[in-house]
């Protein structure tokens, strides 16, 4: 996702808890530090179908307020 | 002054990256979504382009996979998301 | 004299008496002591070569840190090298930094992955690999250093730091260091270089991502076939007892006793892999997520070699290895005892890791 920043295209990246801190080491070596990932709760594996979208209908105001200018004041 | 060594890390003179501008809207936009390929993923994925469309207007919705979690995107995909998408959302990393 | 050779990195000034304290403070081990990669000993190490010490082997991610000669050389050092051993280091470096291996997928998983280094050729008894009683273990330099050497790049030059950008779950003991060398003078086969298409006379490493190695019991088998239905169906565990077929490939080592065994039957190491594929097969109806467990059939994501149209009913059999090529055999151990043993492996193919050899240039 740093990739896509660094070329003008706005991203939003979803990780569980457990993967919070994976995300920061990678997007730092990267040279995004400040990057936040949305966080879903860990784990994914064992969860049915339905329980995974879900998830998707838990956080998707949080990507769509990543992509979207108003919320760039807030931290990323 | 003590003993000098040599460092074994490489320190990869990177510049820190600015966030892209945002969007205005997501209403008649190109959303790239980038599935990691962990198994289980795709059903986020299912549900996230089904608001995308009905609840946000969105126009077209681009759904590609990386080979493997393991793998920096391939470079066709970034490619083509680059060129043909407005924002990319990538999930599920577990 | 000799022009002193270049060197780029960075330099680290110790202000504390003790060195192997401003290492491990530095968090560029692996839990155990380094040697102090000095000026002087780096240099000694690049001498043993005719390489451009800032030529770039390849990358290593997440990171995808630049993995130098000289890079490799510092990380030597620090894992307890002898000079003899740096050919041999640097093969290994870059079969684990080419993109063909893909060091990234052993590095940002839950799997506890890490590289299995096979040493073969003759550079075996010129620098002291051992291939024989107690080959994965400790008591030999070669095989702990140079297997060492590899975790220190993946953690310096790959950035992959424990509980960091590596989430290993569980971890194990081969990932402080895991080298061996072929026992081809007490195999009945090929090498594995030479089934890669090396001549005998010439050295070589092979890189497997896999995981720790479970050893294999059996005193008992008398023929070829029950032999290999005894290793095969201990095999049968591997990832998980109903992962069916496996996604990944296998390091089956064999130790020179049941190669004889198998030797005594006129088996060769394709009569072996085929007959584990052919042979190691379940029951849809015993594979399915909820019989004996809830992992199952549908867990996997490649498809099997022999895949029939039909779709499959509870009678369909799995094999658990997706094809005989995906089992990668070697001869090790020593002489006395009747224990082979297996190394699971990482996703194969794009997917995951690919097994990846080098020649070892003098």
């Amino acid at each position: 996702m740093v990739y896509f920043e660094g070329q003008g295209i706005p991203t939003a990246n979803v990780a569980t808890t457990e993967f919070l801190g994976a995300a920061h080491a990678q997007c730092s070596a990267l040279g995004m530090p400040q990057y936040e990932p949305i966080l879903v709760p860990h784990p994914i594996q064992p969860k049915l179908p339905e329980e995974v979208r879900a998830l998707a209908d838990q956080v998707i105001e949080q990507i769509v307020a990543k992509l979207l200018k108003q919320k760039v004041q807030q931290a990323a | 002054m003590g003993e000098v060594f040599l460092d074994p890390t490489d320190k990869v003179d990177r510049e820190e990256i600015a966030f892209a501008p945002r969007l205005d809207t997501l209403a008649e936009k190109t959303i790239g979504l980038l599935d990691i390929n962990k198994a289980k993923g795709s059903f986020f994925l299912d549900r996230l382009e089904e608001v995308l469309r009905e609840r946000y207007g969105v126009k077209e919705v681009l759904r590609r996979k990386k080979t493997s979690p393991g793998r920096l995107v391939h470079e066709p995909v970034k490619v083509e998301l680059l060129q043909q998408c407005d924002a990319v959302i990538e999930a599920l990393s577990d | 004299m000799p022009d002193p050779i270049p060197l780029r990195s960075q330099q680290i000034e110790a202000q504390e008496d003790d060195p192997f304290e401003l290492f491990f403070s530095r968090g560029v081990t692996d839990g155990l002591p380094v040697v102090p990669p000095t000026k002087e000993r780096v240099e000694r190490m690049l001498a043993t070569v005719d390489r451009d010490p800032q030529g770039v082997l390849g990358t290593i991610g997440p990171n995808y840190g630049r993995a130098t000669v000289e890079k490799v050389a510092i990380n030597a050092v620090m894992a307890g090298c002898h000079l003899s051993y740096f050919p041999v280091v640097l093969a290994a470096a870059e079969a684990l930094s080419d993109e063909k291996f893909n060091a990234h997928a052993l590095n940002v998983t839950t799997f506890s992955a890490t590289p299995l280094t096979i040493i073969n050729g003759p550079i075996r008894t010129e620098i002291g690999v051992n291939c024989e009683h107690n080959a994965l273990g400790h008591g030999f330099r070669a095989n702990a250093t140079i297997g060492r050497t590899l975790r220190l790049l993946i953690m310096n030059i790959g950035g992959a730091k424990p509980q960091q950008i590596t989430k290993a779950t569980m971890g194990h003991p081969a990932q402080f260091t895991f080298c061996v060398g072929e026992n081809e003078e007490e195999s009945p086969w090929e090498p594995l270089h030479v089934e890669k298409g090396f001549r005998p006379d010439q050295s070589t490493v092979t890189v497997f991502g896999g995981h720790s190695p479970f050893q294999i019991n059996d005193h008992a088998s008398r023929t070829a076939e029950q032999l290999a239905l005894s290793i095969g169906w201990t095999m049968a565990s591997i990832w998980n007892h109903k992962n069916f077929p496996l996604f990944s490939d296998t390091v089956l080592i064999v130790c020179p006793e049941h190669a004889k065994t198998f030797a005594q039957d006129g088996w060769s190491k394709n009569d072996l892999r085929q007959f584990l594929f052919e042979r190691i097969r379940r029951p849809l109806r015993e594979l399915r997520p909820g019989v004996n467990g809830g992992e199952g059939v549908g867990v996997s994501m490649i498809p099997l070699r022999d895949q029939s149209t039909e779709p499959p009913t509870d009678d369909t059999l799995y094999p658990k290895f997706p094809e005989p090529e995906s089992i990668l055999i070697i001869v090790a151990g020593g002489t006395a005892g009747r224990f082979s043993a297996a190394v699971p492996g990482l996703a194969r193919g794009d997917f995951g890791s690919r097994i990846t050899t080098r020649e070892i240039r003098r």
